[in-house]
């Protein structure tokens, strides 16, 4: 029998974030037989070579072994994601099609929720051509290999590479090892125990979920895209300090997406006696260690519960989130889950995306938010095409099934509401976009 | 004249990119010594140092948070770090930019004291 060695270029070790990421794939192929899967979609306008593009990604997939990897168990029962050996085949797909400007939004959900096509595939390119300057590109990428800012980097790796810049250092910097993290076993259970103690909190009031359409099975994700130009994205800044504080857009934008969404929650007979329980995903890279923590989950989450009665007042609303924020960062609740998940590892799959619904039973949060840290992708051009925006369409596991993913592209913001068919209705949709707006 | 009193004993644990704290504050009055706002201001950089994994030296007390590289995230770990070590829960004040714009004015702030 063959004993893999820790730090082998061949593994690299799954944290426990990567685990619930894979979990929560593994709930939603249960449910709808979708995956845990997102989508960077960039606007272009200007030139954009096809054969060249095609030509380009095949060179720097050949770079990024890991791209073909799949999870495995080592002999120490730790998961890893076993990479093929440098010099093994990478081939990442390329599409191309054509299609009119009132069709490219059906394209881009089409995209979104086609499947990849095989274990080992976790990444597709799809350029769409509106016109002869105007084109779309979507990066369809699994949440396994990256989170949303590490799929940006490669992107954006991949303009420097293909310009012909020097980016070796920057390449040999991308870090595929991680330890076992098969040691501090106490520390670890002292975090499971605040973690489950702040889960017991949580649950003491029923969750306010929008029922699931049925038959799950099949059903295809949804997507309203709204984009802020320049200067509205500066007045929403100016708001947030002015509203939630300096520094507090994240609360800000949350506190938004919480009382938009109020509305629809209670045309459907959310009561007072509910809670909102709004799961968060925040970035846990640094500035400085962001170029080299590209592949897989580098995040963790806070837990807000909003009392429905309380979701109408905005202000109430902020206050409460800003509160949360700051008590669970002081208590390390995002730390918490991410170290006390490195036990849960032990579980296959399966097991583990059960015992993820069991505090909310058989629920998980009532929506999904997130706030995708800028400065992924810098460049103002990708390839010889000019950026005019760039946003992301999440396939949000499900349970909920319904999620809003802000991100910043240069001097626009964008906000993604994305959500399972037959979860809201088009009216429903329309009602969220419009107070979202009204809102910010 | 600043009122702003120090940490005492202090120790950090490295976690898997992120970082906790450990720090003891006690609060025996035998422990605690005078800061000038320039020790606020040093103590901050090195703990806005841990929360970026920068170099404390490239670090400029003048220099707006923001372009520091930090989001709200990392100015709530901050604020935290003020609590913990100064005991002013500010997340409760006005959090306006004049209070917090950069490292030295958030010092200032401190040595201030809690505001009515």
């Amino acid at each position: 029998m063959r004993i893999s060695l820790p730090y082998s270029k061949k593994k690299r070790y799954l944290t426990g974030m990567d685990w619930i990421v894979a979990a929560l794939d593994c709930i939603s192929r249960r449910y709808t037989g979708g995956s845990n899967a997102s989508q960077i979609v960039l606007e272009l306008r200007g030139p954009f070579d096809d054969a060249k593009f095609m030509s380009a990604v095949a060179g720097f997939a050949k770079m990024f072994p890991v791209l073909r990897g799949r999870p495995a168990r080592c002999w120490n029962l730790a998961p890893y994601w076993k990479i093929p050996r440098r010099g093994s085949q990478v081939p990442v797909r390329v599409e191309i099609s054509t299609v009119s400007e009132s069709e490219m939004h059906a394209a881009l959900e089409q995209s979104a929720n086609t499947p990849f096509t095989e274990s080992r595939e976790h990444l597709v390119f799809r350029v769409f051509h509106i016109g002869a300057d105007r084109h779309c590109l979507a990066m369809r990428f699994d949440h396994f290999l990256f989170d949303a800012r590490g799929a940006e980097s490669l992107l954006d790796i991949f303009q420097c590479w293909q310009k012909g810049h020097d980016c070796s250092a920057r390449i040999d910097g991308i870090s595929l090892t991680e330890p076992a993290h098969l040691s501090d076993w106490i520390k670890k259970f002292d975090y499971g125990r605040l973690l489950v103690r702040m889960l017991l909190e949580l649950t003491k009031k029923p969750l306010a979920v929008l029922p699931r359409p049925a038959p799950l099975k099949g059903r295809k994700f949804r997507f309203s895209i709204m984009e802020f130009s320049e200067e509205e994205t500066v007045a929403i800044t100016a708001r947030a300090e002015k509203e939630a504080g300096f520094m507090m857009l994240m609360p800000y934008l949350l506190g938004t997406a919480v009382t938009a969404l109020h509305d629809v929650f209670k045309a459907r007979g959310c009561s007072g006696e509910e809670e909102y329980v709004f799961s968060v995903s925040v970035d846990l890279r640094t500035p400085d260690n962001a170029k080299a923590k590209l592949f897989f989950n580098n995040i963790s989450f806070l837990l807000f519960r909003i009392p429905v009665f309380l979701a109408g007042d905005r202000k109430q609303v902020l206050e409460t989130l800003r509160t949360q924020m700051y008590d669970q960062i002081k208590s390390s609740f995002p730390l918490a889950i991410s170290e006390s998940s490195m036990v849960m590892r032990i579980l296959p799959l399966n097991v583990f995306g059960w015992v993820l619904l069991r505090p909310f039973k058989g629920e998980f949060a009532s929506c999904g938010f997130s706030c995708v840290g800028k400065g992924g992708y810098r460049p103002q051009k990708f390839m010889e095409a000019d950026v005019e925006n760039l946003y992301h369409m999440p396939l949000v596991p499900l349970p909920p099934g319904l999620g809003f993913v802000v991100n910043q592209y240069g001097k626009k913001m964008n906000a993604t509401l994305s959500f399972v068919d037959g979860l809201m209705s088009r009216e429903e949709v329309s009602a969220v976009e419009n107070r979202v707006r009204q809102l910010l | 004249m600043c009122f702003a009193y120090g940490l005492i004993a202090g120790a950090r644990e490295e976690l898997s990119g992120s970082c906790i704290d450990v720090c003891f504050f006690r609060k025996g009055f035998s422990y605690m010594e005078k800061m000038s706002v320039r020790d606020v201001e040093k103590k901050l950089v090195e703990e806005i140092a841990i929360i970026l994994c920068s170099d404390p030296s490239a670090i400029k007390p003048d220099v707006p948070l923001p372009s520091l590289g930090l989001d709200s995230m990392g100015f709530v770990e901050i604020l935290v770090f003020v609590e913990k070590t100064f005991g002013m829960r500010l997340i409760e004040s006005g959090l306006t930019r004049e209070d917090f714009q950069t490292i030295h004015a958030l010092a200032s702030r401190i040595c201030t004291g809690p505001r009515s």
